[in-house]
């Protein structure tokens, strides 16, 4: 019988609140390409943690080549043969290639650093070997993302990696470097090496592994063959094909003015990359318009220069038909409602009181102010009065802000932007990590401003809550705005298929 | 420890263990005089006498005490939204000149009940000018001010000397400084004391700053900016402007504390007039956890200091510059008592 | 104003052989800042630091009747001061900000409070010998170079090798490696397998007994006295020249020749009384050079890219 190269049984990761991996079973043989699927929060990143020593595993065992080891760092991980290249690179960019090598190697002749011609041919050899073309005296920020990629890959074969764990390698490559990731992943195994890619796109991992295991809430759903099944098989595997009932929602009279339009957008990442792509949508006033997408897909810069927050390169922007393009974040805020999706960077003020989070925003307006002078009064009894209608947990008005839980703090930025009777609402994964009872209250809440005309905009990575909420759907992958279809003629399994790169007709 | 876990969760029992930490300063300070061969006990007891045993004790501990306290101050502005000016020493000195400039060209012509506040307010006005660059360089392009500041000092410091050596120089006088400010120019003092109405300035800033801080949507923005500058932005708060303002503030007061310094204290500028005030005023803003009320206490507890040290220097033998040593050690420890009693979230 | 007088062959010699002389000091404290900010640590406490080295090493010196135990002394009080730096900005994480300018307050009271304390105040303060300038045989003759670069004292000689060794150890070997990751991806030197913290204090540690060895030289090496105010402002003068030297100790050299220079000419202007040119632009001019330095090149284009935040280990 052949030993896998890897094995992990049963293993079960908790975090406070969530189970990230229950009893997961995974295997890896030698000279495999293994693909691990799911949406977010699925559990994928998490089981590969364990893997590489970065969580300590709540139960379960892991088996190297038959062996059974506890791998308690990422030191003892890169003992074992396995090597991980994560989403966010791990390296110096102000270094050189052949600097980067040299971090944690050590040296035969300490203390001075290797011989730098001696490293570097080796590394020329490791790039000969697996056709990465990599220069050593190259400078990493000068290098397009792809090929660092290819330098975070030769580090971990540098360090003597015999199974390699690839997270989303693809999402910051461009379609050429995904042929030449492609052809890597070829080399490497020809030679008997393992790859474990985690994605959520579909085609890719049609066409590039031997082997998918698919995961959903943290357990496995099943692990199949390739070349056994298909992308409709995959993506409800991915999504499930449960369908809620969706609620009964009034019927509006949809007017044809968009309340906000957004046309031909495009916006860069913070390298500079192109993060939105040439989106064009519109939200009505009375209606929910969803975008749905995995994270990473231009989903905060889109948010981001909505608001004001990022500017644009190239496109409109407007609200009720007056462009707001070049507007100041504060003048947009006049008539939009903001609930970003990292609450606690852009939402909420720790050190701030209850009281005055509630105030952040509408603090220059009656009946808060009046002439630059805070009328604390007034500001307590409007508070009181918020904190009792949104059902805010909190011992008083005085509480800091950062002793609310998640779902209290989420009340309190509701709160604040409802009540100031805006005309469009951008909400920005409004239920994440919320118990039941808040994601309830909060789809309660957008629900009802929608019923009473006001546009709203909800972006989401829950495909559940996109279906939901919305009177119409859009999917983002990759920045581009994949299409805009009626929720109630849509199948569930399509907009999975959508949202993991794969269009219609294909 | 356990006990510490606990007491993190505990505000009073914090601020006892804050205290207690604190007050280390005294015992380490203490080692060191005995090593030196004098008694600490009397030392510490001299030094306490020195510093409240006389009424005029009490009232040179007001005037220390109003320069460091009115820097301090404009210092909790600049701190409470995260802009660490250090640059007060030179805005210090930029409001002083600015004063004695009209001062001196005006003195003697314009009644005092004119000149009076015009120099205050030229005060102001340099002060707030000597602040602006790093303010702006801040906000616009995001270099530190800490090190603008920094730097903007020692360009006042030597063109102090110079315009003391040459262009304001007094004549009559071989040592470079200034003429002397005429009477009309300079500060009253209260009731025949040794104490100048900036005192009450300073005190009356103490409200002041207590007021603007929590009263007025502009502090209520500059508190935003310094909690989370992400959040501040995304509500539509312009943070560059709240960094400017509370640049051009903070230099605002310390150039009022120079002005106020010449007119009430020396009456002519030399060089000393620099003598570390914006520097200490930092350590008292900390000291006061950016809380007027504990500027407030900070400053005088600083100027006690400095003023019960004159009479410890007689009474056994120990040199003033010890009381510098101690603000050190009170501001270090009660940093380590702030740090470990931090709430680890 | 002589003119003629300045420009004279044995002016200029002399005012550059003084430029030199002048630039040590503030030199040793520029390289032991570099290594410190490399790591990632910003140490506003310099001018404190020489102060309590400045005094260690005159009081070491007086009482043992030997300078080079005086310089010994110097680093090992500012190595002292390092280790306090340390503790409070890398394991308690108080803001580095803040912990420096402690330092500053801490060194200088402590450093003319226990001159005073022991020494006293005099007319006349206590002397020791500086060290003798030592002019090396042969290069010392060379018309102009000789007087200004090979007749300096046994000290200066050796901070020449002192910078080449920084510069060799920064780049060429496994801990300097490690230093200026520490400053740039801490992070990313802990996945590596490297305790940041530990890196940081030696690093803290090293710098600041550089620093201490600075003020030393100046009151042990050069002046052989010590009095109130003898550190003049070097300590933020040295802060303004790591941010003028890009962190590289090579271009450090040059920005303390620059202020040794400015320091020369200044003092022979004072001396001459100049009305029309005023010393004291010399004396603004590191000031300026290294706020221009700032908006020319931008700060964030050459500083260590995590210099000044705290760094934990993150747990999730």
């Amino acid at each position: 019988m052949v030993v896998d190269a890897v094995k992990m049984s049963g293993i079960t990761k908790s975090f406070p609140g969530v189970i990230a991996n229950h009893k997961v079973d995974f295997s890896l043989r030698e000279s495999e390409v293994h693909g691990l699927l799911g949406e977010n929060g699925a559990g994928k990143t998490t089981l590969m943690n364990v893997l590489y020593g970065l969580y300590n595993p709540d139960e379960g065992e892991i088996e190297i080549n038959g062996k059974p080891v506890k791998i308690g760092s990422s030191n003892a991980a890169i003992s074992f043969g396995i090597g991980m290249v994560h989403q966010h690179f791990q390296f110096v960019p102000r270094f050189t290639v052949l600097e980067n090598f040299l971090l944690g190697a050590s040296s035969p002749r300490e203390p001075l650093l290797e011989d730098k011609n001696q490293v570097s041919s080796r590394i020329k050899n490791l790039s000969e070997k697996y056709q990465l073309p990599v220069d050593p005296n190259r400078l990493m920020w000068q290098l397009s993302v792809g090929e660092q990629q290819r330098i975070e890959i030769l580090r971990a074969l540098y360090r003597g990696a015999q199974t390699l764990i690839l997270d989303e390698p693809t999402s910051v490559l461009t379609p050429q470097e995904v042929i030449q990731l492609t052809s890597i992943i070829n080399a490497l195994i020809s030679v008997g090496k393992s790859v474990i890619f985690i994605s959520h796109k579909l085609d890719e991992v049609m066409m590039m592994t031997h082997r998918v295991t698919v995961m959903r809430d943290g357990k496995v759903i099943n692990t199949l063959n390739t070349k056994d099944t298909d992308r409709y098989e995959l993506a409800r595997m991915m999504v499930g094909t449960d369908i809620k009932k969706i609620p009964p929602r009034e019927k509006n009279k949809p007017s044809n003015k968009p309340v906000l339009g957004v046309n031909a957008l495009h916006v860069e990442d913070d390298r500079g990359l192109s993060a939105v792509n040439n989106v064009t949508l519109n939200v009505k006033p009375g209606e929910i318009l969803g975008i749905a997408g995995v994270d990473g897909n231009g989903q905060v810069e889109l948010e981001e220069s909505i608001i004001g927050l990022r500017p644009s390169i190239s496109g409109s922007i407007s609200l009720n038909g007056k462009d707001i393009t070049k507007a100041s974040v504060r003048h947009r805020r006049q008539t939009l409602a903001y609930i970003p999706s990292d609450r606690y960077l852009r939402g909420i003020i720790r050190n701030f009181t209850v009281s005055e989070n509630l105030m952040l925003g509408k603090h220059l307006k009656e009946p808060y102010s009046s002439h630059g002078f805070l009328r604390l009064k007034e500001i307590n009894g409007h508070s009181t009065e918020l904190v009792n209608e949104y059902q805010i947990r909190t011992p008083n008005i005085s509480t800091k802000g950062g002793k609310l839980s998640g779902g209290n703090a989420q009340r309190l930025i509701l709160a604040r932007e409802l009540s100031s009777k805006p005309e469009v609402i951008v909400a920005c994964q409004p239920t994440r990590g919320l118990d039941v009872g808040a994601i309830e209250f909060v789809h309660g809440k957008l629900l009802e401003q929608r019923n009473s005309g006001v546009g709203v905009l909800l972006i989401s990575a829950d495909l559940d809550e996109v279906i939901k909420l919305s009177d119409r759907i859009a999917i983002i992958y990759q920045g581009r705005i994949m299409s805009a279809l009626i929720t109630s003629e849509t199948k569930k399994e399509t907009l999975g298929l959508l949202m993991a790169g794969v269009s219609e007709g294909k | 420890m356990g006990l510490i876990e606990k007491s993190r969760e505990n505000p009073i029992a914090r601020n006892v263990l804050i205290i207690l930490i604190t007050s280390l300063s005294l015992p380490i300070t203490g080692i060191i005089i005995l090593l030196l061969g004098v008694n600490p006990i009397q030392a510490f007891a001299s030094l306490l006498e020195g510093a409240f045993g006389t009424m005029r004790a009490i009232s040179e501990t007001a005037r220390l005490a109003t320069p460091l306290l009115l820097i301090g101050l404009g210092l909790v502005i600049a701190y409470r939204c995260q802009i660490w000016n250090i640059g007060a020493e030179g805005q210090y000195i930029a409001g002083g000149l600015g004063a004695i400039w009209i001062g001196l060209e005006w003195g003697g012509y314009i009644p005092s009940a004119v000149i009076i506040p015009v120099m205050l307010i030229m005060g102001v006005v340099c002060g707030a000018l000597w602040a602006l660059l790093p303010g702006l360089l801040k906000a616009r392009l995001g270099l530190s001010e800490i090190v603008v500041s920094l730097m903007m000092n020692f360009v006042a410091l030597f063109g102090l000397a110079y315009i003391v050596r040459i262009p304001l120089k007094n004549p009559e006088y071989y040592l470079p400084q200034t003429a002397q400010l005429d009477l009309s120019a300079r500060l009253p003092n209260l009731f025949g004391s040794r104490i100048h109405i900036g005192f009450l300035i300073a005190i009356a800033c103490v409200f002041l700053v207590q007021f603007i801080l929590w009263k007025t949507a502009f502090g209520y923005e500059l508190r935003a900016v310094g909690s989370n500058a992400s959040a501040a932005e995304g509500a539509g708060i312009k943070v560059e402007r709240s960094i400017v303002s509370v640049m051009l503030i903070s230099g605002a007061f310390a150039g009022l504390a120079g002005a106020i310094q010449i007119m009430g204290v020396y009456y002519f500028a030399a060089q000393g007039f620099a003598s570390g005030y914006g520097y200490t005023a930092v350590l008292i803003a900390i000291l006061g956890q950016l809380n007027p009320f504990g500027v407030l206490f900070a400053a005088f507890l600083f100027a006690a200091l400095v003023i019960g040290a004159d009479f410890m220097h007689r009474a056994v033998g120990l040199e003033q510059a010890l009381v510098h040593f101690i603000q050190a050690t009170i501001v270090m420890f009660f940093l380590i008592g702030s740090a470990i009693m931090r709430k680890k979230d | 104003m002589p003119w003629d007088l300045l420009l004279r062959e044995a002016f200029i010699v002399s005012l550059f052989a003084a430029a030199i002389r002048l630039a040590m000091p503030v030199l040793l404290a520029t390289l032991g800042e570099i290594i410190t900010e490399l790591s990632g640590v910003s140490n506003l406490g310099l001018e404190g630091i020489m102060t309590i080295g400045a005094f260690a090493g005159f009081a070491i010196a007086f009482v043992t009747g030997n300078t080079w135990w005086g310089l010994l002394a110097s680093a090992i009080t500012g190595c002292v001061m390092g280790l306090l730096m340390s503790y409070l900005s890398i394991s308690l994480k108080i803001d580095q900000f803040l912990a420096g300018l402690v330092l500053v307050l801490l060194g200088s009271s402590l450093g003319n409070f226990l001159y005073r304390q022991i020494f006293g105040l005099s007319g006349s303060p206590p002397r020791i010998d500086p060290l003798p300038a030592m002019p090396i045989p042969y290069l010392s003759d060379i018309p102009y170079i000789g007087e200004i670069f090979f007749s300096q004292s046994m000290f200066v000689y050796l901070i020449l090798p002192i910078a080449l060794i920084l510069w060799f150890t920064i780049n060429h070997t496994t801990w300097g490696l490690k230093l200026r990751a520490s400053g740039e991806v801490p992070s990313a030197l802990q996945s590596a397998g490297t305790n940041v913290s530990l890196i940081r204090y030696e690093a803290v540690i090293l710098g600041s007994a550089l620093v201490g060895l600075g003020g030393g030289f100046l009151t042990t090496g050069q002046l052989g006295l010590y009095i109130e105010g003898v550190i003049a402002g070097r300590g933020w003068v040295a802060l303004a020249l790591v941010i003028f030297s890009r962190w590289n100790p090579g271009l450090a050299i040059i920005g303390a020749v620059i202020f040794g220079t400015a320091d020369s000419i200044q003092f022979r202007l004072q001396a001459f009384g100049s009305e029309i040119i005023p010393y004291e632009i010399f004396l603004m001019l590191p000031y300026i050079i290294t706020i221009l330095a700032l908006l020319t090149a931008g700060q964030r284009l050459s500083q260590p890219t995590s210099l000044g935040q705290s760094f934990s280990k993150e747990e999730r």
